[in-house]
């Protein structure tokens, strides 16, 4: 019996020995030996670790040259708008980058008082939305908004915001390089492109001429909203006549003084230009909206 | 002597028996399940940390790339229309990133692909912040003239409106001579011969021609700015090539030279050496006194 124990103790002793034999040669061999994967490994993070070093230089560079351009930009745009370049952060309200970076320096205790306020403002943003939109809604029954009488679309089909123009605004004139205020947004559409009615309405005036608006239709939607198609190429339209949203008025044209072919359109509240981006809610996504709102206010210059 | 030599042997058996499994066992790690060497572990870490280094990078170049492509899109889309500047063609913005082998020596190693593509991208931003860099030149050196721009659009009428009619627009017209409908790419202002014509705005004499066909005696002027205006069918011209004009001064008389039915003035507008309508710019129903007032005839021109 203490024989058989004797024995059980002799292999593990052995088996014991043997793994730290295993381990001894692992290690050497580990010290003395370089294999081929290691050597190609050795060599690569060589190249890494040099290169890190001279990327990591030039895209400091980069970041250099690109905040003097950054400053070239806003004082080239100062000196012709005497404005400084809107940004969308400015345009939409919104603190889009580098927002975050004053929780890095946060304790754990100040991040979630922080959070719980942020909840707490958010919970009852959120009850006021809430609020509108069942307002909205309500609205949106009723039997003024049973008719397509509100011009919330875009005038043209297959738009995209590449298209966009100049909007509402001091503008550059494009003929005399002047400021000058315009009074719509321009949409860029090839000569013909179909115009159509933003909305149910009746033509109230149809003008024919080779200076100005050029050829010009105006569409009385009622509630002192009226939308203006200007510089068309073709009207299709009478004085008077009943239109329906969505309705071919005309083609986009060059007409009257004009620098290219678009289309401007005017939305007038109680006879004062408003900017139509704001009432294209009908025909863009809130991000489309964003980039739209972005370009036509960036946008220095108009077509006419 | 005997048992002795028994004990060693016994024990020189455990230690060969120990070696042997020992060797088995690590042969067996290293073989079959794949336990790597000690240096391959702490070089396979350090290889992660400096990929992930090395991404950061490649996080921040597109950021920059970003950033670069607003301000592509202001230089093109606001800046240079504005000056009548022609835009930088995305071709050109984009040339000259062929590279070819620039990257070959990365291929012997396992992350060449990562490695190529970040060096790549690092080489392109730099290119495209020099392009964006120079262009700014050229606009700096416009902007910072802004107030020479209103004088150089073409925005007076370039003869007296006092006696003259504009008897045919820009557009499709019927030819007087062919009478077929062809397009008109300027103005046609009749009047008498001898009637001095102006420049419609500041600029330089590009060219003067005189010939019997076509345009006949013409006078080209560049005002910058992507504008450029054409006097033809002229009796004389008064300027020379190279020669500074203001707006106002005299570049020739009236007439009907080259291919014309009557003395007038074909005066046309380009825009990026394009036709446009010249009645978007001029006024033609200025009042004579006012309009003399703004001239200077050939006499009082200093040449």
């Amino acid at each position: 019996m203490s024989r058989a124990v004797r024995n059980i103790g002799r292999v593990a002793a052995l088996l014991g020995a043997s793994l730290a034999t295993a381990l001894l040669i692992y290690l050497a061999v580990s010290l003395v030996v370089t294999t081929g994967a290691e050597k190609a490994l050795e060599e690569e993070n060589a190249y890494l670790r040099e290169h890190y070093e001279s990327l990591l230089e030039r895209t400091a560079l980069v970041d250099d040259v690109l905040d003097g351009l950054q400053v070239r930009d806003e004082n080239i745009y100062h000196n012709i708008f005497d404005i400084y370049p809107p940004s969308a952060e400015a345009l939409l309200g919104e603190d889009q980058e580098g927002s975050l970076e004053r929780y890095y320096s946060y304790g754990e205790q100040e991040l979630v008082e922080d959070s719980a306020a942020a909840l707490e403002t958010l919970e009852a943003l959120s009850a006021q939305v809430d609020r509108q939109i069942k307002a909205i809604t309500t609205r949106m029954d009723s039997e003024e908004f049973s008719k397509n009488n509100f011009p919330s679309v875009i005038p043209l089909s297959n738009f995209t915001i590449a298209q966009t123009g100049a909007t509402v605004g001091r503008k550059i004139n494009p003929f005399f390089k002047s400021m000058s205020v315009h009074g719509g947004i321009d949409l860029m559409a090839p000569y013909g492109t179909e115009v159509t009615a933003t909305a149910d309405g009746k033509v109230v005036e149809v003008l024919r001429q080779g200076s100005g608006m050029g050829n010009m239709v105006i569409i009385d939607h009622g509630d002192g909203l009226r939308t203006v198609y200007a510089h068309l190429s073709d009207i299709y339209v009478a004085i008077n006549q009943k239109v329906a949203r969505g309705k071919v008025i005309g083609k986009v044209g060059s007409s009257g003084a004009s620098f290219t072919n678009a289309l401007h359109y005017e939305v007038r509240k109680n006879g004062r230009p408003v900017d139509p981006v704001n009432y294209f809610f009908g025909s863009l996504s809130p991000a489309l909206y964003s980039e739209m709102l972005l370009v036509a206010n960036t946008t220095g210059q108009s077509l006419d | 002597m005997v048992a002795r030599s028994g004990v060693s042997r016994k024990r020189w058996l455990a230690a060969c028996v120990t070696l042997a499994l020992g060797a088995a066992i690590y042969l067996l790690a290293v073989d079959l399940f794949q336990v790597k060497g000690l240096k391959l572990i702490v070089l396979e870490k350090q290889n992660s940390a400096l990929l992930e280094k090395i991404d950061y990078i490649n996080e921040k170049t597109k950021l920059q790339a970003e950033r670069l492509e607003e301000l592509q899109m202001r230089d093109n889309t606001v800046y240079r229309p504005i000056f009548g500047m022609d835009e930088i063609p995305a071709d050109v913005r984009n040339a000259g990133y062929s590279f070819a082998g620039r990257y070959d020596s990365l291929q012997m190693f396992a992350n060449a692909d990562f490695l190529t593509q970040t060096l790549r991208r690092q080489d392109i931003i730099e290119k495209k912040t020099a392009i964006q860099s120079r262009s700014f030149d050229d606009i700096e050196k416009i902007a910072t003239h802004l107030e020479d721009m209103s004088r150089s659009i073409p925005t007076l009428f370039p003869v007296c409106p006092a006696g003259v009619n504009i008897t045919s627009q820009f557009g499709y017209r019927l030819h007087p001579i062919f009478q077929s409908v062809f397009f008109h790419s300027g103005t046609d202002i009749a009047g008498r011969k001898g009637m001095p014509v102006y420049a419609a705005a500041d600029g330089v004499v590009r060219e003067v021609k005189s010939s019997n066909a076509g345009y006949g005696n013409e006078v080209d002027i560049d005002h910058g700015f992507g504008y450029s205006t054409r006097y033809a069918h002229l009796n004389s011209s008064t300027v020379e090539p190279g020669q500074k004009v203001s707006r106002g001064d005299q570049v020739g008389t009236m007439g009907s030279s080259g291919r014309a039915t009557g003395v007038h003035l074909h005066y046309e507008v380009l825009y990026k050496r394009q036709q446009v309508n010249p009645r978007n710019f001029f006024d033609s129903k200025i009042d004579p006194k006012t309009y003399m007032t703004q001239v200077r005839p050939a006499e009082k021109t200093s040449k």
